[in-house]
């Protein structure tokens, strides 16, 4: 049995990436605190957790790659809300620059907004659309 | 706000199909191997895969180089009963590790690294021990 538990983030703005993931996304940290290389937070489902990415590199003897390069995202991390119009709002509200605005996707079933964390995690909010007759 | 999936936006979607359904061992509930997405269920948060390029386009990053020689920017975490059973079943299929099964004391887990058809970090692990110093938060 493999059980899925944490998404680890290996950031290079622990203390930045902290106070997002507390203040703005509203999670309860269950480990760790904004000074220290590790930490996690209760989402209800699997934990989100921080981990500096340098200390990541080292154990997994990748210390001398470039630490960042200008790519296209790798993964997102995607959360239901109410209403996304709302959440936008709020957010905003919070200082988030949102790298894509509400858009429906008819063809995905969701509106959407996209905003990144301050290490450029690409994190997406979406409610369900109404579903359209054939 | 509920924590639904963590979508992995692969270039080889039908290899990283393959890999989370016969490989990891999960359900995929929406999507076949010659989709462009997939839900795969894993009790709790959803492993989603979509074909990189057209989430790219959804956020205006289309031109961008689709990947680079970095550093691993995430990495997702498995809880197993025996780690080292766990990776012998996993070579089995063909995984290759990037560490094999190591005692980390100061993280409190035996844990070992390999990677998608992708190149996405994974972690399986059990819980160990963990020592004094980590668990009151010392050096």
């Amino acid at each position: 049995m493999i059980k899925y538990i944490s998404t680890r983030l290996l950031v290079s703005d622990f203390p930045a990436c902290f106070r997002f993931y507390r203040d703005v996304m509203g999670f309860t940290s269950n480990h760790g605190d904004e000074n220290g290389e590790y930490a996690s937070f209760d989402t209800g489902a699997t934990d989100i957790a921080l981990y500096r990415w340098q200390d990541m590199a080292r154990e997994i003897g990748q210390a001398e790659v470039p630490s960042r390069a200008v790519t296209e995202c790798k993964a997102l991390l995607c959360f239901e809300v109410d209403d996304v119009d709302e959440t936008y709002r709020q957010l905003r509200e919070r200082g988030t620059e949102f790298a894509a605005g509400l858009t429906d996707h008819p063809d995905w079933g969701m509106r959407t907004a996209h905003f990144r964390d301050p290490d450029g995690n690409l994190i997406e909010i979406f409610h369900p659309l109404p579903t359209q007759p054939e | 706000m509920q924590f639904i999936s963590v979508r992995l936006l692969v270039s080889d979607f039908p290899a990283c199909f393959r890999f989370y359904r016969d490989v990891m061992g999960f359900k995929p509930t929406f999507g076949e191997e010659n989709d462009v997405y997939a839900f795969f269920d894993t009790g709790a948060t959803g492993i989603e895969l979509f074909v990189r390029q057209l989430m790219a386009e959804a956020v205006g990053r289309a031109d961008a180089p689709a990947r680079a020689n970095a550093q691993d920017g995430g990495m997702l975490s498995f809880k197993v009963d025996n780690v080292d059973e766990t990776c012998q079943q996993l070579k089995g299929r063909g995984v290759a590790f990037v560490t094999e099964p190591t005692d980390r004391a100061d993280w409190g887990v035996r844990a070992a690294h390999f990677r998608d058809p992708d190149g996405n970090l994974l972690e399986i692990y059990h819980s160990i021990q963990m020592t004094e110093d980590a668990r009151t938060g010392g050096v």
